[in-house]
């Protein structure tokens, strides 16, 4: 008798000792829980405020969900690998850690659960995707508590069923936890997060539509570009459109597209033409950074004041979707707004083109030589040549300008004595826009080596020898815009017989 | 000579040796660089870093359509009225009491009261070349030229006093301190003649200007970077010539000797400024021979002297174009020239409207629309930016101190004109518009800073990401302002 009370007396201590532990952690955690759920919907209801302006209790529980949610997903899928390498010989201790695996699964499924739910009723997400993923998520729930019940099963019994539908079970709950987090994740960042920048082949295998994507052209002509496509377009897409796009729709507004933007979002008006202190999307981005409805959100990449400005004036000015730059009033402070988005290297003709990096010992031997050479612009590799140091330019000098051929765009060879051979080597420069041969003692011998120069723009041939005869060798350089021949032996007619042939060159003399 | 003159070019490059704090600024990044560069490897311009030109100077941030400028700055500020900024309402008004509202909260160098409006001391405005451009008959040959300049008629600047408007206009700051914009470019581009400074300095008018060397000065720059004046009369340089008993070689050593002990105390002290002085010294002495054979003018045909008007031996501006040209020609990146005699408050005969500035035109005229026509023949015109300009503008009102006999006008910030030409400024238009008095400018106006903005712009540089450190923060020529004006870009 005496040990069965001894027996019970331990038995009750034990249950002493829990029904302690319940009350503490109640008191602890679930009341003030409880309290904050009660309160919230006493005080939403009682005084008729919106919740979403005080304290909005579904979305402060509901954004416990992406906290809690990785939680099943490394338990329940480490359960699955344990459960399945368990089976087998070398993994056997694995087995006695599943079940302990997948009670955790379930427990932090069911935590997820409910305020994924809460979440859910805030509605700012795609509601197909929302759809799938609300129910791919009950049926993990679902499926780990029956894998749960069948891995207890299988300890104790010898049945081979048991331990097959074990298998199935495991595996399948593997793929659900995999499916319903790929579709949470489809929710936050977007349906093509994924698959962005998989190459275009991989894409075309699996059947990913491959959409050609319009790679924003830098603006070369501001007077031909579209204001909304060239700039407006741009901006929202690089700094408002993470989260107001198609698939996220953060307040019913999507800013990627024109539909998007006229249709508005919760406020609706996003937009209002003419009017960009009335407009959302303007004032939003001036509010202070603490406040709520503030855009960008704190932490995401701000707007420049240069890009807050020209959203203003394309908002006064109508916000049109396609009326050009050259079409609207433009004062000097939008004009110089607007130089900020084109691109500040000066790249056009032959600078556009990519040539390989030059040489340093070639650059060096000319150096050495008391040769000035130097880069065009900083991030290029084209170079600028000028022998104004340099006791004479040899034939030395000219083999060593060739190894820089491409690089070598300007030549500055004033009153330097130039021979034939000399000539012939920077005959091949192919890249000169530019070359001063002017105090030289070059003749229209010299200067035929000159005709292949395709690139050619500027050519100073004033105080030579130059004639007529040397003048017209020039005639086929499409690109020249300028031949200097001051103190030369040109005439009036061969200046006319030159521009009936080529006009676009201007011939000072 | 030789020895020497190989030396300095590696020396040259030295100048920017770190100071103290930048060494302990660079610690934290210095070594990740280093890592970086020789990670890179035979990236060209690191694997010669020892004597090349890189390490002298920036590279423009993109292609410069400028390479050079010749400044021409018109100490005292010559009258946009009597000039360019044709205000046919103000003959009308003429005499009459200038609006009370221009003169309330506004303040003027003398002004005081009520003054009355004044008509233009112009016997006449026409157009001219295809532009159409405005210019008064007092500037007959530069109006020749009209067609390639781009007029900027509505600039403005903060001060209307000499000596700080004309240190703003050069240093971007009303006060002492900031490196001028000679300084800026020559810190910028660098020089292309060895022998030569990149940046000189030539003034003309019988008085240096009113803020003193400071407005060629380098400021926080290095040294090297600052203006060296040269006079047209006597020695180019002061003191350039060898004193009597001293030959050039005796020279040669012993500049040889004081650098050798600079180099020590270099060594000792590692201070730039060292470096500096070092290269100073081996400039000089390389500019005893390049100096007085640039500055010859006796050497140009004497077609080209006539173009200019000028003559060898005398102190002129005219000698200062023809200067400018040859010195733009052997590779000099930057002169600035300066010509005293524009303030004409109508105090007495030089001071004022119908003597002394009608003179100044005479002589300032036929010099600078030769300078422009000489630049173009030779077919540096499309490369050199030509800067005309004086620090401020003039009243519409006129200024009578004691004798109204002589016309006069009182400083004026809000609205004046400068002109630019070639270095890819747009040639042959006129940019920006004044009101009908030609009191404040209403369309298109130019800030001082805007306009350092569009010449750097023009030689290749972002005036915001151009900047030197001193003191803890990056330094612009533009400070924190400065607008690009891109309708004056061709």
């Amino acid at each position: 008798m005496a040990s069965i009370a001894k027996k019970y007396k331990t038995k009750i201590l034990l249950l002493g000792e829990m029904i302690h532990r319940f009350k503490a952690i109640t008191f602890r955690y679930v009341l003030p829980i409880l309290i904050c759920f009660l309160e919230a919907s006493h005080s939403a209801h009682a005084q008729g405020i919106e919740p979403e302006e005080v304290w909005n209790w579904k979305i402060f529980f509901g954004r416990f969900h992406p906290l809690v949610v990785h939680l099943p997903i490394g338990f329940l899928l480490l359960a699955c690998v344990a459960g399945i390498l368990g089976k087998y010989q070398p993994f056997k201790s694995l087995k006695k850690i599943t079940r302990l695996l997948l009670m955790l699964g379930v427990i932090s499924t069911v935590l997820a659960i409910v305020p994924g739910y809460l979440l859910s009723l805030s509605v700012e997400y795609d509601s197909t995707i929302l759809d799938r993923h609300f129910w791919l998520g009950i049926s993990v729930g679902v499926v780990s508590i029956i894998a749960w019940f069948s891995t207890t099963k299988v300890e104790t019994s010898t049945r081979k069923f048991h331990s097959h539908f074990n298998i199935v079970l495991l595996v399948t709950l593997a793929i659900l936890v995999m499916l319903t987090g790929h579709n949470g994740g489809a929710l936050t960042h977007g349906s093509t997060y994924l698959t962005e920048y998989m190459p275009d082949g991989a894409k075309k295998l699996i059947g990913i539509k491959v959409v050609e994507r319009v790679k924003p052209q830098p603006i070369t002509n501001l007077n031909e570009a579209v204001l909304y496509r060239d700039i407006i377009h741009p901006i929202l897409e690089k700094k408002c459109a993470s989260c107001h796009n198609a698939t996220k729709k953060k307040g019913q507004l999507i800013l990627s597209n024109p539909e998007g933007i006229k249709a508005g979002g919760k406020s609706r008006k996003t937009i209002v033409p003419g009017k960009p202190e009335e407009s959302e999307l303007y004032k939003r981005l001036l509010l202070p950074e603490r406040e709520k409805k503030r855009m960008p959100p704190e932490g995401k990449s701000e707007l420049e004041e240069f890009e807050i400005e020209i959203l203003h004036w394309w908002i006064k000015e109508g916000a049109s979707f396609d009326t050009k730059i050259a079409l609207m009033n433009a004062d000097a402070t939008v004009k110089d707004m607007l130089t900020k988005f084109i691109p500040s290297i000066k790249t056009s003709g032959i600078f556009a083109k990519q040539i390989s990096i030059p040489d340093p010992a070639s650059i060096l031997r000319l150096r050495a030589e008391g040769i000035h050479i130097i880069p065009v612009a900083a991030n290029l590799n084209y170079l600028e040549v000028d022998f104004i140091n340099s006791k004479g330019i040899t034939a030395r000098d000219a083999k060593n300008m060739l190894l820089l051929k491409d690089q070598i765009t300007y030549l500055k060879l004033s009153n330097q004595i130039l021979t034939d051979s000399i000539m012939q080597h920077i005959g091949k420069l192919k890249n000169l826009t530019r070359l001063d041969l002017n105090n030289t003692n070059i003749t229209d011998q010299g200067i035929v080596a000159l005709q292949h120069l395709e690139n050619l723009e500027y050519l100073n041939l004033h105080t030579t020898g130059i004639t007529d005869d040397g003048l017209i060798t020039l005639y086929k350089l499409k690109n020249l815009k300028s031949i200097y021949a001051w103190e030369t032996n040109v005439t009036d007619q061969g200046l006319s017989s030159f521009l009936k042939i080529n006009p676009s060159v201007k011939i000072t003399r | 000579m030789d020895n020497t003159t190989k030396n300095s070019i590696s020396k040259l490059s030295e100048v920017k040796t770190e100071t103290r704090r930048q060494f302990i600024g660079n610690l934290s990044t210095g070594l990740g660089a280093l890592a970086l560069g020789s990670m890179i490897g035979c990236d060209f311009s690191s694997s010669s870093k020892t004597s090349s030109p890189e390490s002298l100077y920036k590279l423009p941030n993109f292609v410069p359509s400028a390479k050079r400028v010749i400044y021409l700055h018109m100490a005292g500020a010559p009258s946009q009225l009597e000039l360019f900024d044709y205000k046919p309402q103000l003959v009308k008004y003429n005499g009459m009491d200038c609006p009370k509202e221009l003169m309330e909260g506004k303040r003027f160098a003398f002004l005081r009261g009520i003054p009355k409006l004044m008509g233009p001391y112009v016997t006449s405005f026409k157009q001219y070349g295809e532009s159409g451009a405005w210019v008064s008959n007092h500037m007959p040959h530069v109006a020749e030229m009209a067609d390639d300049i781009c007029f900027l008629k509505a600039m403005h600047t903060n001060e209307f006093n000499h000596a700080p408007a004309q240190l703003f206009m050069h240093t971007g700051s009303p006060r002492l301190g900031r490196p001028s914009i000679g300084s800026w470019v020559t810190y910028g581009l660098g020089s292309e003649n060895e022998n030569l400074p990149g940046f000189i300095v030539l003034a003309s008018g019988g008085k240096t200007p009113d803020a003193g060397k400071s407005v060629w000065g380098s400021g926080f720059l290095p040294s090297v970077y600052q203006g060296v004046q040269c006079r047209s009369q006597g020695d180019p340089v002061l003191y350039v010539s060898d004193p009597r008993g001293m030959d050039r070689p005796l020279k040669g050593k012993v500049i040889q000797t004081i650098n050798e002990i600079n180099n020590e105390s270099f060594e000792h002290l590692n201070d730039p400024e060292i470096k500096t002085r070092i290269d100073q010294y081996e400039m000089a002495f390389k500019m005893q021979v390049s100096v007085p054979e640039a500055m010859d003018i006796s050497k140009e045909p004497e077609s080209i002297r006539q173009m200019y008007g000028a003559e060898p031996g005398e102190s002129s501006f005219a000698n200062n174009c023809l200067l400018a040209r040859r010195l733009i020609e052997k590779g000099v990146r930057f002169v600035q020239l300066f010509h005293w005699g524009w303030d004409s408050h109508g105090i007495d005969e030089q001071l004022s409207l119908n003597h002394g500035f009608v003179k100044e035109c005479k002589s300032t005229d036929k010099p600078i629309a030769a300078l422009l026509q000489d630049l173009k023949q030779r077919g540096l015109l499309e490369d050199t930016l030509v800067v005309w300009g004086g620090e401020f503008g003039r009243t519409p009102m006129q200024e009578v101190r004691s004798d109204a006999t002589f016309l006069g006008r009182d400083h004026h910030l809000e609205a004046f004109t400068i002109w630019m030409a070639g270095g890819g400024a747009k040639p042959g238009i006129t940019y920006g518009e004044t009101d009908d008095i030609g009191y404040y400018g209403v369309k298109n106006k130019v800030h001082v800073h805007d306009f350092h903005a569009t010449m750097l712009h023009l030689l290749g540089f972002d005036h915001e990401k151009f900047t030197y450190p001193y003191q803890g923060r990056n330094f612009r020529l533009t400070d924190v302002e400065g607008k690009v004006v891109s309708d004056v870009i061709a």
